[in-house]
């Protein structure tokens, strides 16, 4: 059995999970689909036309850089609008799938660079966060698949582990085989109270042998252990440093989702689906969904027979989900849970009485009550004292809410002030780029010559520096000159008697006269030159 | 005659040791002096937004920072705003003064009027340059007008913005014979 260190803060929760909830598929499709285009780690570009009719599985956006990323449509349909911020679909379910090759097929999934591929899918991760998987597999040793759904309320890992194990465990058995993956370490993380899901993983691992054996542990109900950088606590011992990603560490943390979504690439078929679990009092009842990514929110709602009453949608868990306006957005794939509620008292923040509750259940081990009297307090020296009190290392988990009796709302004051201080850190990195550049620039332009005058004509160049090979040599090219210099006086010749013909303006036919005489005196100094050598010959 | 001589040699390199003392204490001096100017100079540089613009009517960020550091204004920075007024006169313990330089009016939809009384107006915005691509003629005027090597590009052929180094300075609007750059905020570009 796998040591497992303790979790530094954390609450227990009352979970209040609906267990049992059963995956479903849509009975009708959503009649338009509205695609993000801005996300939080990634910005696509279309490469759709307005009207043009798209295939399901078709590319129809990729992320802006070097390495794109693939957005794929789930249903097919025509391009109705095309803006900076999304890309909207009329969807057609009398066209058929995509007919040209899929970009990526089981067969050259195994072959080609696996993050070359995961890219190609458009594979990002389905935990949460939507962090590009192919950015994560990186020269790792270790791989650790995340199924500890922390948050209370949340089932949709848990329900796909219970009724999707054997896909899940398929798809890591094929990561495994292929050649860019080489580890030392496989680690199943599934929190406690799933004991249904723990079951159905521990069956489908039995299913294939195994090279590398899979560690399967789990972790004790607590919020937040499910975060990346708590599970990476509790397993190896020892906490990530604020600046330092998990990936940076040989780690990869792979949702079971994500793993989900890699053994249907392994397949040929994109992310364009996901499962989404719509819960809440707003809702006549709960469900599980299988979703094209893009369905607008507003239609889900009426689909799931939404009460008509003023309701609250968030996307994501109770506590670190967002609130949305639930007109105009759509599902997304970090979109993993919605919660439709009825529209709660918002409870008032009082001022903070430096209870010090918030200090102990922090699992980053910040504190939160400083934190948020510097906030509060002077705005001149306060970015450089936030960055030393830590609040970049701040995962904006919550629990500090939630034991605030004067219910401030800490994680989103730290949520916006570290978005600021990575906003001002990068132009400070972006000031230095540019000094750089400047004093580079500035060194190089000293250091180049100045553009000098034109060099004065020397007299060598017209005088041959070496005697002419032969005597008959400089003969001959008189010789040539000479013919030269008469067949243009014969031309010249020509020209003025034509143009007399037509007739000319006494101004023109002083042109053509000055030229005969230009070419007579060539001819004339060509001939003489000629005579003079052949004489000294 | 021996002990003559040693006391001698003694009392040559005492005076010797004590010119070289005294000689390295005036140099310490002279270190410190330099080095407080330079230390001066580098923390105004550090607060100067390195967009290498010359608005300040200096060739760019350094030598500004040199110039406010020996006597000159320190309100003729339009890209760090009023921000930068208050940090460089809390630094130099001057009083604030308002902007000098505005901004040009070229395209900037966002430049704020300084509201006096109520406090710093908000920084302007982070703007970039931009080639319109499919109008550039490949001139290779604009090249050698980016003080920080943003632009590449040859002759004849089209040019291109490296969107990270860019700096925002306008300096490149000027030469461009087709008026093919635009500028940009950053935000729309990550």
């Amino acid at each position: 059995m796998t040591q497992l260190y303790p979790m530094t803060g954390g609450l227990l929760l009352p979970t209040q999970r609906a267990i049992g909830l059963k995956p479903q598929a849509l009975t009708e499709q959503p009649p338009r689909l509205v695609f993000a285009l801005q996300q939080r780690h990634l910005r696509y570009g279309s490469v759709v036309k307005l009207g043009q009719l798209v295939f399901a599985n078709q590319v129809i956006a990729q992320s802006i850089g070097s390495e794109p990323i693939a957005l794929h449509t789930g249903l097919a349909g025509q391009v109705t609008s095309i803006d900076d911020h999304s890309i909207e679909l009329r969807t057609n379910s009398n066209m058929p799938t995509h007919k040209q090759p899929i970009p990526v097929s089981m067969t050259t999934l195994k072959h080609t660079p696996l993050a070359k591929g995961l890219r190609e899918l458009g594979l990002l991760g389905l935990g949460g966060a939507g962090f590009p998987t192919a950015l994560k597999i990186h020269r790792i040793h270790t791989l650790l698949i995340n199924g500890v759904e922390c948050e209370p309320l949340l089932v949709t890992d848990a329900s796909l582990m219970t009724y999707h194990a054997d896909q899940i465990i398929q798809g890591l058995y094929q990561l495994l085989t292929h050649q860019d993956i080489q580890l030392r370490r496989l680690i199943i993380a599934i929190e406690a109270d799933k004991p249904q899901a723990i079951t159905a993983m521990r069956q489908a691992l039995q299913i294939h042998t195994w090279s590398l054996q899979p560690e399967l542990i789990i972790i004790p109900t607590r919020y937040p252990a499910g975060g990346e950088r708590q599970l990476y606590q509790q397993l190896f011992g020892e906490k990530l440093p604020a600046a330092v990603k998990m990936s940076d560490q040989g780690v990869a943390c792979l949702n079971v989702h994500t793993l989900l979504a890699i053994n249907n690439g392994f397949n040929g078929q994109p992310l364009t689906h996901r499962l989404v679990s719509i819960l809440g009092n707003g809702i006549a009842q709960p469900q599980q969904l299988w979703l094209p990514i893009g369905t607008p929110i507003s239609w889900l709602l009426t689909y799931c027979g939404a009460l008509h009453e003023p309701l609250e949608v968030r996307i994501g868990g109770p506590i670190m989900g967002q609130r949305i306006d639930q007109r105009n957005q759509s599902i997304t794939a970090n979109a993993n849970t919605l919660i439709v509620d009825l529209v709660k008292p918002t409870l008032f923040e009082q001022p903070c009485i430096a209870c010090g509750q918030c200090e102990p259940v922090c699992p980053e081990a910040l504190a939160p009550q400083d934190l948020i009297a510097l906030i509060q307090s002077q705005p001149q020296q306060q970015d450089q004292q936030l960055v030393e009190q830590n609040l970049p290392a701040c995962i904006e988990c919550g629990v500090c809410d939630l034991v605030c009796p004067s219910h401030i709302p800490l994680h989103q004051y730290f949520g916006q002030h570290k978005s600021r201080l990575k906003h001002l850190a990068d132009q400070q990195q972006r000031a230095q780029i540019a000094n750089a550049t400047y004093t580079r620039r500035q060194e190089r332009l000293a250091k180049a010559p100045k553009p000098n005058p034109k060099p004065p004509i020397e007299a060598s160049r017209f005088t041959p520096s070496q005697p002419l090979s032969s005597k008959a040599n400089s003969t001959t090219k008189l010789k040539t000159n000479l013919a030269k210099a008469q067949r243009l006086y014969r031309e010249a010749q020509a020209a003025l008697k034509q143009a007399e013909k037509k007739g000319l303006e006494p101004t023109l036919r002083k042109v053509y006269e000055s030229k005969v005489g230009k070419m007579h005196d060539k001819v004339q100094l060509a001939q003489t030159a000629f005579d003079t050598e052949k004489g000294r010959v | 005659m021996t002990l003559l001589g040693l006391s001698f040699i003694v009392l040559g390199l005492y005076a010797i040791a004590r010119t070289l003392m005294a000689l390295e204490k005036k140099a310490q001096a002279l270190h410190a002096a330099t080095e407080q100017a330079n230390s001066i100079e580098q923390s105004i540089h550090q607060l100067l937004p390195q967009t290498q613009c010359a608005q300040c009517t200096y060739p760019g960020c350094r030598p500004y920072a040199q110039a406010v550091a020996t006597g000159e204004d320190h309100n003729k920075c339009p890209p760090g705003g009023d921000a930068l007024i208050m940090k460089l006169s809390e630094l130099l313990n001057r009083e604030v003064l308002p902007l000098v330089n505005q901004p040009q009016a070229s395209d900037k939809q966002d430049s704020y009027p300084l509201t006096p009384g109520h406090g710093p107006t908000p920084a302007p915005v982070e703007m970039i340059a931009m080639i319109r691509e499919d109008e550039c003629i490949g001139c290779a005027k604009c090249i050698p007008a980016c003080p920080v090597d943003a632009i590449v590009g040859a002759a004849k052929m089209m040019h291109t913005v490296i969107l990270q180094d860019c700096t925002g300075c306008e300096l490149c609007l000027p030469p461009c014979p087709v008026d093919c750059i635009d500028l940009l905020p950053r935000q729309q570009f990550l």
